[in-house]
């Protein structure tokens, strides 16, 4: 199980680099999910373009989604730009728990997506989909699978937290540590993106 | 063609990336990965769902001049 000063040390090595290495980024987040939610042995996957700056950290799209603890399933994806002199950025991602292996579920519990540059104007940059049913009848005409609810776009530390806090899943961590590692990575993540803001060109 | 030296087995080749788009297109759309792409440009298939979309964003992880977009007549 990782212990809070090696993940502390890899935080710090992707979020204080000026230059962050994709290959770390995946080694982190593959840590958070060992220590938290994610099944014995089950990681996730980097894939890179040769010779380009895109690549992604990601379940392999042909098998099944990550295996959790609890026997369901989180599909994760996230597409990143890292170019010379530019910092890792996400500019893609889907997050979807879901209670059977399928490719496209039809039995997602929720799916958080983000896309820097959406399709169609009625989705969202951030958005998230719940499959369920409003208690009230006569509210909208459609399921409520299909209403994105635009959102910040949120870290996977608190993405972990939800399934822990929210959908009762139990930490792989029996030390307690687990929490204050996310809130730690999730604090690095975020002082990350707002020096990547200053910085950023307008 | 193995393009990236694998560093673990958490990190893909450029073969694996390229069997899976393949068995995905073929087992999702009953198509080769050019008709795919050639079906989403036409808007036969729509950008905005997102099984398409996240099919297209795997794709755009494989070199440009990969086999896969090679579309091979006959057979």
């Amino acid at each position: 199980m990782p212990k809070f000063n090696e993940i502390k040390s890899l935080s710090k090595k992707v979020f204080e680099n000026s230059r962050t290495n994709p290959a770390d980024f995946k080694e982190l987040l593959n840590e958070l999910l060992t220590l938290t939610v994610a099944a014995d042995g089950h990681k996730l996957n980097l894939s890179r373009k040769p010779k380009g700056d895109l690549g992604l950290i990601a379940n392999r799209i042909a098998d099944k989604p990550l295996l959790l603890n609890n026997g369901r399933f989180l599909k994760f994806l996230m597409k990143y730009t890292c170019g010379k002199g530019t910092p890792l950025t996400i500019n893609y991602s889907c997050f979807q728990y879901q209670c059977d292996e399928d490719r496209y579920s039809k039995r997602f519990i929720f799916r958080y997506d983000y896309n820097i540059a959406p399709e169609d104007e009625l989705h969202p940059v951030a958005h998230l989909q719940i499959n369920g049913e409003l208690s009230e009848r006569n509210i909208v005409n459609k399921e409520l699978e299909d209403i994105r609810f635009p959102i910040v776009r949120p870290s996977v530390e608190s993405l972990l937290l939800l399934l822990i806090d929210g959908f009762g899943l139990k930490p792989n961590d029996k030390t307690g540590d687990w929490r204050k590692i996310l809130d730690y990575s999730e604090s690095a993540f975020r002082e990350y993106q707002a020096k990547k803001l200053m910085y950023s060109k307008p | 063609m193995k393009v990236l030296d694998k560093k673990d087995d958490t990190e893909l080749t450029s073969d694996e990336v390229r069997e899976d788009v393949i068995q995905v297109a073929r087992e999702d759309y009953k198509m080769t990965v050019p008709q795919f792409l050639k079906a989403v440009r036409s808007g036969k298939l729509d950008k905005s769902n997102y099984a398409v979309r996240e099919l297209l964003v795997w794709i755009e992880t494989l070199p440009d001049n990969d086999p896969v977009f090679i579309e091979r007549n006959g057979g």
